[in-house]
């Protein structure tokens, strides 16, 4: 993997997000953010000279609510960490920058508030972390094993996959420990020898 | 084979359909012998049921494990196969403790000597962790044992690898001379025990083609009268007998007739003279076997008498030093691999000592043996009336208590001496425990029980002796 920006350098770039990137994104009639014409900035800022009109308007829905709202809070959110200079004219990186604001951000925004993405020094490396992998770069100054390290540490995703995993390695260990406990008192298999 | 029946009173029906139930590929002749066994007029008040508990499915398996075991014989190297350390990669990724306890990055094939060790213990104190994610517990048996370590364990085990043990005695007979050509109309084997309380019942295996199998019990009060025993072995003539020295001691000590081909010992080490006394009162070889049942059977006595040749092919043994180092020389005997579906084992360390040899033998059998195997002493105890106590016998008693470890002493005033270790958290009374010991030796038995619940932390392998005496034989 290529190196990205500094971290410090995004970090530093969602703590100083302009009000207007955490307003509401417009649904339907409401007044709002247009997501289609900001994604569409960040799209030109990256050197992209035709942009995909039809996946743009699909930014503007006729209702959101829950999950997929705050899906497009985190879209304008992101828009804004990849206006950074550092993106600047490289169309390279258009194509895995919308699939990462379309597809890869929902997962997070299933389980975390788009607003603690700015809020939380944690959520913010997080972010920035998660947009520079799926852009397939590394933080300058880091190896790619270390850069997937720190990411995991952090992850929002991860941290709630352990702990499912967790939850369901303890859910199995109980039945196990059930079924020794009620076997142990059966009968078990004829065995031709002593140990 | 002519079989004589008992009157209808003594036959014990919903027992016997139990016996059926738990035979369930048994022929019409495995049934039939298994009915004759069970009701035969000197046969012993059965206590319980079991079978090899093996499906359709699992037969074929079964005659090919068999197979493998002579494909597979060639000369080992002294390191883990690619196979096993594959085999390992993927019992890490499925297996709650070792994905718990072994770092991300570690590779079997390049890391092997830092692979963390399993023991005892683990078993002892954890052993759902041990369970593998995909293991189908339906299929899942449970053994409970002391172990040479003096730890509790409730070992979670399949039917078809406790079937393999099958194959792996027949195997041993081979390399005697002995071709264990069995069938459904004729006894294979007697698995004889000396304690005061133990299991007893009749069956037929898959794994000696539906051949008759019996566990019994010496002990005369579980007999109908003072020449059961005798009538009993003569009249099913077991082709050979497996028991552990005590109970074969006891075979001679009774003067019990009978005409095995072979008999093959287990569990505590087996004495010079005991083998040669045993030799010549039964006329065939005595062959002693390794065996623990958290690995299964492990290895079968050398005929030329150069150690024990590992057996079962898809193990691999290793023997580590005190600081948990691979070893040349005299170390832990330390077992990767089998076929437990429920209890894989990485790098188990058994609480056994000895060396690996893998220099050829002039017996043939080109597998690697294990040397200087120090087994586990017999031991017996004596009531202040003088009769005597199995050491299986009080094992039975701590089983049924929530102990991890256990070192049971009698000292040569006939008292008794138990320090344990108990499971943490468990909410028991030791009184019930001093009762049923007592019950065993009698009243008038001096006994001192402690609590330690640091035995066995004190030393890297956790080893405890279980049980002493010293008592002096006559």
């Amino acid at each position: 993997m290529n190196p990205g920006p500094t971290l410090e350098q995004l970090t530093r770039r969602l703590m100083d997000i302009p009000a207007e990137f955490r307003e509401p994104v417009a649904v339907g009639k409401a007044d709002g953010v247009s997501l289609p014409a900001v994604v569409g900035e960040m799209l030109q800022h990256l050197g992209v000279t035709t942009l995909p009109v039809e996946r743009l308007l699909s930014l503007h829905v006729a209702a959101a609510d829950g999950d997929r709202l705050n899906h497009l809070q985190l879209v304008l959110i992101g828009s804004w960490l990849l206006t950074d200079p550092w993106f600047a004219n490289r169309p390279e990186m258009a194509s895995a920058s919308l699939e990462w604001l379309l597809s890869g951000l929902k997962p997070v925004t299933a389980v975390i508030s788009a607003d603690r993405f700015l809020e939380d020094d944690d959520r913010r490396e997080e972010l920035a972390r998660l947009c520079l992998n799926a852009l397939g770069v590394v933080p300058a100054g880091e190896t790619e094993k270390l850069a997937h390290d720190r990411l995991m540490t952090i992850s929002t995703i991860e941290r709630k996959r352990v702990m499912e995993a967790s939850r369901q390695m303890e859910e199995r260990a109980r039945k196990v420990r059930e079924e020794l406990q009620r076997k142990a008192a059966q009968a078990a298999a004829a065995k031709g020898s002593r140990e | 084979m002519e079989h004589q029946m008992a009157s209808p009173m003594q036959a014990d029906r919903p027992r016997l359909e139990k016996l059926f139930e738990l035979s369930p590929t048994a022929s019409q002749a495995s049934r039939d012998l298994i009915r004759s066994m069970y009701s035969h007029v000197a046969a012993p008040r059965w206590n319980h049921t079991a079978g090899d508990r093996l499906q359709p499915g699992d037969v074929a398996t079964l005659h090919r494990y068999a197979e493998l075991l002579h494909e597979r014989r060639g000369k080992r190297e002294p390191r883990p196969s690619n196979e096993l350390t594959a085999w390992v990669e993927h019992i890490i990724a499925v297996t709650p403790l070792f994905r718990e306890r072994i770092p991300k990055g570690l590779r079997p094939e390049t890391h092997w000597e830092v692979l963390p060790t399993s023991s005892r213990e683990d078993v002892a104190m954890r052993a759902e962790y041990l369970v593998p994610d995909d293991a189908d517990l339906d299929r899942m048996i449970v053994y409970r044992t002391a172990g040479t370590t003096g730890h509790a364990l409730l070992v979670p085990h399949d039917p078809l690898a406790v079937a393999c043990y099958q194959p792996m005695l027949s195997f041993a007979l081979r390399q005697y001379g002995i071709e264990p050509a069995f069938n459904d109309r004729q006894v294979a084997c007697f698995l004889v025990g000396s304690q005061r309380n133990t299991v007893t019942y009749p069956t037929a295996v898959a794994g000696w083609n539906g051949a008759g199998f019996c566990k019994l019990n010496l002990s005369a009060d579980e007999w109908p009268d003072a020449e059961s025993r005798s009538e009993y072995f003569q009249h099913f003539a077991p082709m050979f007998l497996t028991g552990d020295p005590l109970s074969f001691a006891d075979l001679l000590e009774q003067e019990i007739e009978s005409f095995p081909r072979a008999m093959i010992t287990t569990a505590v080490a087996l004495s010079h003279g005991l083998k040669h006394r045993l030799e010549q009162s039964y006329g065939c070889p005595v062959i002693d076997w390794y065996s623990l049942t958290e690995t299964g059977p492990l290895g079968y006595a050398c005929p030329h008498g150069h150690g024990y040749h590992l057996l079962p092919h898809d193990v691999y043994i290793e023997t580590l030093d005190s600081n948990g180092d691979p070893t040349q020389g005299i170390g832990e005997i330390t077992v990767t691999g089998g076929r437990n579906p429920f209890l894989p084992l990485l790098r188990y360390r058994t609480g056994d000592w000895g060396r690996m040899d893998y220099a050829p033998c002039t017996c043939g059998d080109p597998m690697p043996r294990l040397l200087d195997l120090e087994g586990r002493t017999p031991v017996r105890f004596r009531t202040m009336d003088g009769d005597w106590v199995n050491a299986q016998d009080v094992a039975s008693i701590l089983r049924r208590h929530p102990l991890v470890q256990h070192c049971f002493e009698q000292d040569k005033f006939g008292t008794c001496r138990l320090v344990y270790r108990a499971i943490g958290h468990s909410d028991w009374t030791r009184d019930e425990l001093e009762s049923e010991i007592r019950l065993l030796f009698g009243s008038e038995i001096e006994l001192l029980i402690s609590e330690d619940p640091t035995l066995g932390t004190r030393c890297a392998s956790g080893k405890v002796l279980p049980f002493r005496s010293d008592w002096l034989e006559e």
